[in-house]
Order: C-alpha cells, then structure tokens, then sequence
C-alpha cells in the first residue's frame, strides 16, 4: 500500500508536545511537506524540468475549481514559512504560528478534497 | 533636469543608484550631482526614473504597508501595475479588519522568474483565532478570484509574529 505523505500531519501534532525552536521548525516542515506531498501524489504530477513545488501550486491556481485555487494560495504561504523554518535561522520561530500551520495544513486538504 | 549648482538638499537620497556617483533631489525635485565619474547621461537618467518611481510608489502605500527590502516590492509593482493600483484599497480593507494594532509588510517571494508573489504579511500576536484568520483570507481570495483574477495570482497573505 503506497504510503500517504498526509501522515506527516499527524507526526507535527505529535511534535507539538516538544517546546524547543527545533520541534517548531519541524512542526511547520512536516506540516507542508504532508500536504504538498499528499496533493502532488493525488494530481500525479511529473516534473523533470522545473520545481515539483512550483507545479503543484499553479496546477492548483490554474484550476477551475475556486477551492481549489484558495487552496493554493495556502499551500503557497505555508511553502513559504516552511522555507524560513528551514534556511532562515535569524527569525525566532514563535510555537503559535506553529499551530496556524497545522490548520493552515487540515484546511488545505480539506479545500483540495472538497472538488 | 540636472543642476550642479550647491543648491540645498533634502527629501530623497540617491545614492545607492550608483557606487561611484551621488545624486541628490531637491527640494524642487531638480537633481544635485554632487560627484560624477563614469555614469553617462542617459544610464543616470534611467537609473534616476527607476528611483523616482519607487519613491512615488513607496509614498502612495505610506502609512498601509512596511516592505521587507528596500527595493524588491517596490520593483515589483512597478512592473505590476495592475497590483500596484489595487494594493491602497487592499491595505485599507485588511486594517479595518483587526481591532487591535497590526504590522502589515509587503515581502516579494522570489522563487524563480516565473514564481514571484507579493505577500502582504499580517503580524499577529498569540492570540490569534487561527479559524478566523483563514475565514477572512478566504473571503478576501474569492472576492479577488471573483473580481481581480489576475491581481490575485500575483499576491498572498501570510500571518506572521507580529513585531510590535
């Protein structure tokens, strides 16, 4: 059975209990890659000439389907935090945003698999 | 349009269009060079025009929005004219929102040359309503995809801590 990239959400929960930088920057990695992943497997995107992040989003924003383009634009703000979590290590990293990316993440899914 | 003469300066300082030369813009918007050494005319016209465009875009969004860099959300709508136009009217909606006070930054995300969005991000303190947070960036993205399509694919929001 293929594995369902969504399962990363649940180990950001899990990561909650944790009260170190570290856990928070995890938390918000593991919440973008469990729903980037679970999106990019659904649409069965293959990409060898740009970046898989970039295609998920704008086959997202080129959709008809209006959840589907907010969803995108979620997907798009939680890359970008999940890309200070990882390289930007100047910013403290506050345990509540940690929280708003977890929902951001549920939300996400929630807008993709509503269509 | 240029005026070498020891007039008094003020308001705008140019001096980052060029390492090897300063211009400064009066108090009746004529130019001072004050050292000229290897820029010609014309690349220090078009070098000026760049600059004054950020500053008249920088002062259309006073008092609406920070921005995360001195020049990259500034060329970035000067190149977007369409995003550039709707962004006072977007601030003003987003500060009648919060009651309390609330920081507002214009970040350009600059992925590749084909990904590039303008995120207005929204300092918010730990007492944020995550739920409330998504409904009113949902109301806000169907009324842009309703209304402003192709200004809504060049713009995002982002909730961020806020820093005041």
């Amino acid at each position: 059975m293929q594995f369902d990239p969504k399962g990363f959400i649940d180990i950001s929960k899990e990561l909650q209990a944790g009260n170190t930088e570290a856990h928070y920057r995890s938390i918000i990695n593991r919440s973008y890659y469990g729903v980037f992943g679970h999106i990019r497997n659904k649409l069965g995107l293959k990409v060898f000439d740009t970046s898989v992040h970039q295609e998920t989003y704008k086959t997202l924003l080129n959709s008809v389907s209006i959840p589907h383009r907010k969803a995108a634009k979620k997907l798009e703000a939680l890359f970008k935090k999940r890309k200070d979590a990882d390289y930007n290590h100047k910013v403290e990293i506050k345990k509540f945003i940690c929280e708003g990316c977890i929902t951001d993440a549920e939300e996400i899914i929630r807008l993709f698999e509503s269509e | 349009m240029y005026n070498n003469t020891n007039t008094s300066t003020s308001q705008l300082d140019l001096t980052s269009i060029s390492g090897n030369n300063v211009y400064y813009l009066t108090n009746n918007d004529q130019v001072k060079v004050v050292e000229h050494k290897e820029m010609s005319v014309l690349e220090a016209g078009h070098l000026l025009s760049i600059e004054l465009k950020r500053q008249k875009i920088r002062s259309e969004l006073e008092g609406l929005f920070l921005f995360k860099t001195k020049n990259n959300e500034l060329d970035f709508l000067a190149s977007h004219q369409d995003l550039r136009q709707l962004l006072p009217s977007i601030g003003d909606f987003f500060k009648k929102q919060f009651v309390e006070e609330m920081s507002f930054c214009l970040e350009l995300m600059d992925e590749e040359s084909n990904w590039q969005t303008l995120f207005i991000n929204i300092g918010v303190s730990s007492s944020v309503n995550w739920q409330e947070a998504n409904e009113l960036v949902d109301s806000f993205f169907d009324n842009m995809f309703d209304l402003y399509p192709r200004v809504a694919e060049k713009l995002n929001i982002d909730f961020v801590a806020n820093a005041i």
